[in-house]
């Protein structure tokens, strides 16, 4: 073995010379290699400045053959597929097929779906006829991450599944031409792929969750791949530069978009050679997830679920880059969740309008710049205002709709059927006395945003949801909980005037919410409120629950008018076997009392703590408090 | 000689305990009230109730102040002895003047039946001056949410109305008696009503005869009927028309109650009475 080694060092040397000098010399003249590879190089500027020219050529607003604005509708009884033009109102074609199973792309001349769950489809876009069907290489075991248009040419990502995930091994991007449907190119990639987008001859397809890799149309080569870090904190260990998992890939008239569904969004500029996020064109809207509404950016490519129409449709973000810079257009994003909308202003995540459909579900969405476009079950196509919200544009249908894909980007309706949106505070109110109990996540969210809205008149809203008797419990406790935090010195004229009622048999009257104008008024702070939470601790029926409350916004005023009442109180019930299961209330109390009061109370705590009628735990917690307090 | 030596200790015992009891007549009564046996306590709270002693009410007074423990059932039946109703029972037992505002505070406590003995306790004050008082206690005790209380009330009214003691503001413990009968409740009215119900009363249980149970109308009509001091016969002549209108066993019985005692002779609703009961 020696010998073997010395023999032919020389030989070994130069073959790794002529493998450098060859791989150095592709490298120079920036010829394609095999895509996909792990080493290919990341942030390329060269590479990334000619995607990023290509991408920044002028691309037609709508998709379409036609150049008019279009819906295509995936409708339910019968079921079928519905071409509509969106300005006549006119049904062009009416296709009944029973199993499309995903989302419909528009292409120029033809529209493409997938059938069943192994045939794609191609109909032309004139007449809705079948121009080519398409089976995936893998039959019955075909995973499929979604597909896209560019022209005719259609490009889509799959995978076989033989048992567990398949896209953990690999998965395929494959050109089909849109004339003939057949195979251009497919290339098959070791890890997983997600949904592509193809734009001005380039295909854009996130790569194993932090690479986002452009392909050249014709070759299916890759000629750049992106790659994009920022820095996370670890416990303990200080900053560390992490990548961001790109999970999703848009094309859009503004460019090619792509980032983190639940993070925010990347613009594709020259500027990612750098691969640090703060030096890229991206942007998010800072929400906090309420529950299930949750703000995606866009769909998860690598879900084969997100292929189909499905209720995540329903609850996203609707945005759209701006053509002046960086940010979203108008700087407002909507937050849609089912039937209800929300404006922000996307800089501050300050709540600028909401807008609720009525009655049905809102199916599909699509934001059109200026314009919200959106499609109910019943066949409602409904345009908004993205900036206020108001109602521009209305179209009846009567298509029970299963889903949607709008080609309608430069659509600008007739202003016939124009309705001004009711202002935020109105539309909020009417959100949150939706008597559907089916989205009470809505109500929530909207209860969350009323803690911006500033006015006293919010805190009587608040108060009259958590007094109403059909109020949710968890809407209750988040209305509570904001009442609470929202309150200031202006809303306390209205939690005294909550506290002026008593029960009264006779009159059918009650006191409700209590405690949470305790904890309230404990905020606040306010001596006003010393004599009203006085009387309700006196009230025979006031609740423990509400007790506990009234006591602890008594002691945080820190009024001394407090110390007599208090020593009754405690004197009074001190064995009352009642109260041995909420012995807290006592001994909030007696460590009041401690604190506050002179020597008598404190004679008073030592009798109580040595009396055998009092309750033990009291007792207990009397003897450890006043010894360690002994003078 | 052992047995010299026990019987003179004996002796000095004895002795011993008897100046002991002499020093504080009430000093068995204390131990047994402050002590850890409840039963004891509350037998002790009853003789002291029962006491002549003026100190036996400072005694039971001073212990209510400074709380005593309420019933606590662990199971249906088995519960531990009330102490607070116990001294509370007691006080009123004394009719002194001295305790309404400790009774008056104690008519407000959380336990329901420590409410309503405190309604008690004061309903049977003699001391007019104190009747202001006790008139609100009672208006506060009328719309508790608690039965018990509303009925302690309600039999306060009728007691102090039985016993001739002072009873401010009547008609508006009338008014508030129907509204309770509005409000659904049967019970305490039927008490409160029969001592003071006038002609409110009956009219408004005549405008109601069909919405009020029938036992509820014929309690009360009975009860004004026998009373001396209702009137006039006319209003009388109306209730026995108003009972021979309803159908039910307790309003025949209140008809045949009247024509079989008539409070005052020569009354003209009584023979009404008689005709409709041979009818």
């Amino acid at each position: 073995m020696k010998r073997s080694n010395s023999l032919y060092p020389g030989r070994a040397s130069k073959l790794v010379l002529v493998l450098l000098s060859v791989s150095m010399v592709a490298a120079l003249c920036g010829c394609p290699s095999e895509p996909f590879e792990i080493n290919y190089p990341r942030n390329d500027p060269r590479s990334i400045n000619r995607v990023a020219r290509k991408i920044a050529q002028a691309q037609p607003a709508i998709r379409n053959v036609f150049g008019k604005p279009m819906a295509f509708i995936v409708a339910t009884r019968p079921r079928g597929i519905v071409a509509l033009d969106l300005e006549s109102g006119r049904v062009i074609w009416r296709k009944n097929i029973n199993n499309c199973s995903s989302k419909i792309v528009v292409g120029r001349n033809f529209v493409f779906h997938r059938k069943g769950s192994t045939i794609l489809m191609a109909r032309h876009i004139r007449t809705g006829e079948v121009a080519w069907q398409y089976r995936f290489k893998y039959g019955n075991s075909t995973e499929f991450y979604g597909m896209d248009a560019d022209g005719d040419n259609l490009y889509y990502v799959a995978t076989g599944m033989s048992g567990g995930r398949a896209y953990a091994r690999f998965a395929d991007i494959v050109k089909v031409v849109g004339g003939t449907g057949k195979v251009a190119w497919r290339r098959r990639a070791q890890g997983p792929l997600g949904a592509p987008a193809a734009r001005n001859g380039l295909v854009f397809v996130p790569y194993r969750f932090q690479y986002l890799s452009v392909l050249d149309h014709q070759t299916g080569d890759e000629i750049s791949r992106v790659y994009v870090r920022h820095k996370v904190a670890f416990r303990d260990r200080g900053t560390r530069l992490s990548p961001i998992m790109i999970n999703y890939v848009r094309n859009s008239p503004e460019g090619i978009i792509f980032g983190n569904d639940n993070e925010g969004a990347i613009r594709f500029t020259p500027k990612l050679v750098s691969g640090l996020k703060p030096q890229t064109d991206f942007f998010a809207i800072s929400l906090k997830r309420q529950r299930s509404v949750k703000a995606r950016y866009w769909w998860d490519a690598y879900k084969p679920s997100m292929v189909a129409y499905t209720a995540i449709d329903r609850n996203r973000l609707l945005w759209r880059w701006s053509h002046t810079g960086t940010g979203f257009s108008n700087d407002m994003a909507t937050l849609q969740y089912y039937r209800y909308f929300f404006g922000f202003q996307a800089s501050t995540g300050l709540l600028k309008w909401a807008y609720m459909h009525e009655a049905t579900q809102v199916i599909s969405t699509a934001h059109l710049g200026d314009r919200i476009i959106y499609i109910s079950r019943e066949g409602r196509i409904v345009m908004l205002n993205a900036i206020n919200g108001d109602r521009m544009w209305e179209l009846k249908t009567d298509i029970r709709t299963h889903g949607a894909t709008f080609d309608a980007l430069s659509f600008n309706p007739p202003q016939a059927r124009f309705t001004k949106n009711p202002p935020l505070l109105e539309v909020l109110k009417e959100v949150i006395a939706e008597p559907d109990l089916q989205f009470q996540d809505a109500k929530i969210f909207a209860i969350t945003q009323l803690m911006k809205v500033p006015g006293a008149e919010i805190s009587k809203i608040l108060l009259r949801l958590v007094n109403a008797p059909r109020t949710p419990v968890s809407v209750r406790l988040v209305a509570g909980d904001v009442l609470v935090k929202r309150a200031t010195q202006a809303s306390l004229p209205i939690f005294l005037a909550a506290l002026n009622s008593h029960y009264d048999f006779l009159k059918g009257t009650a006191p409700k919410g209590v405690g949470i104008v305790a904890k309230a008024l404990a905020r606040i702070g306010s001596r006003r409120a010393v004599l009203p939470l006085l009387a309700h601790l006196k009230e025979p029926l006031t609740p423990f629950s509400a007790l506990e409350e009234i006591v602890e916004a008594l002691i945080k005023i820190g009024d001394k008018r407090i110390v007599w009442p208090f020593s009754q109180f405690l004197l009074t019930y001190r064995a009352a076997p009642a109260f041995a299961p909420q012995i807290n209330i006592l001994t909030t109390i007696a460590t009041s009392l401690i604190k506050m009061g002179g020597r008598s109370e404190r004679q008073m705590l030592t009798f109580v703590a040595e009396d055998h009628h009092t309750l033990p735990q009291l007792r207990q917690y009397l003897r450890r408090e006043l010894g360690k307090t002994a003078r | 000689m052992k047995s010299a030596l026990f019987s003179a200790s004996l002796g000095i015992l004895i002795l011993l305990s008897t100046s002991d009891l002499h020093a504080d007549p009430l000093a068995r009564e204390r131990k047994a009230l402050w002590g850890k046996n409840l039963k004891q306590a509350v037998k002790a709270a009853d003789r002291l109730g029962r006491s002549r002693n003026a100190k036996a009410l400072d005694l039971l007074m001073e212990s209510l102040q400074l709380g005593a423990p309420t019933e606590y059932c662990k199971s249906r039946g088995k519960c531990t002895p009330d102490l607070a109703v116990a001294l509370v029972r007691a006080i009123g037992r004394h009719q002194n003047a001295r305790a309404v505002n400790l009774l008056a505070n104690y008519a407000r406590n959380r336990d329901a039946k420590v409410r309503a003995e405190s309604v008690r306790a004061l309903g049977v004050l003699r001391d007019p001056q104190s009747a202001k008082k006790i008139v609100a206690s009672m208006t506060t005790a009328l719309s508790d949410r608690d039965v018990q209380v509303r009925m302690a009330a309600a039999w306060v009214i009728a007691h102090r109305t039985r016993a001739k003691l002072v009873l401010p503001k009547r008609e508006r413990l009338e008014g508030l008696l129907i509204q309770l009968l509005d409000r659904g409740d049967t019970a305490a009215p039927s008490i409160g009503l029969a001592a003071i119900g006038g002609y409110l009363t009956a009219r408004h249980l005549a405008v109601n005869l069909k919405k009020l149970p029938e036992i509820t109308i014929a309690k009360v009509y009975r009860s004004l009927l026998v009373r001396k001091d209702f009137g006039p016969d006319p209003i009388r002549q109306w209730i026995v028309r108003a009972l021979a209108q309803i159908k039910g066993q307790h309003a025949t019985e209140a008809l045949a109650n009247y024509a079989a005692n008539p409070p005052l002779p020569g009354l003209k609703s009584v023979a009404m009475a008689n005709q409709f009961m041979e009818k």
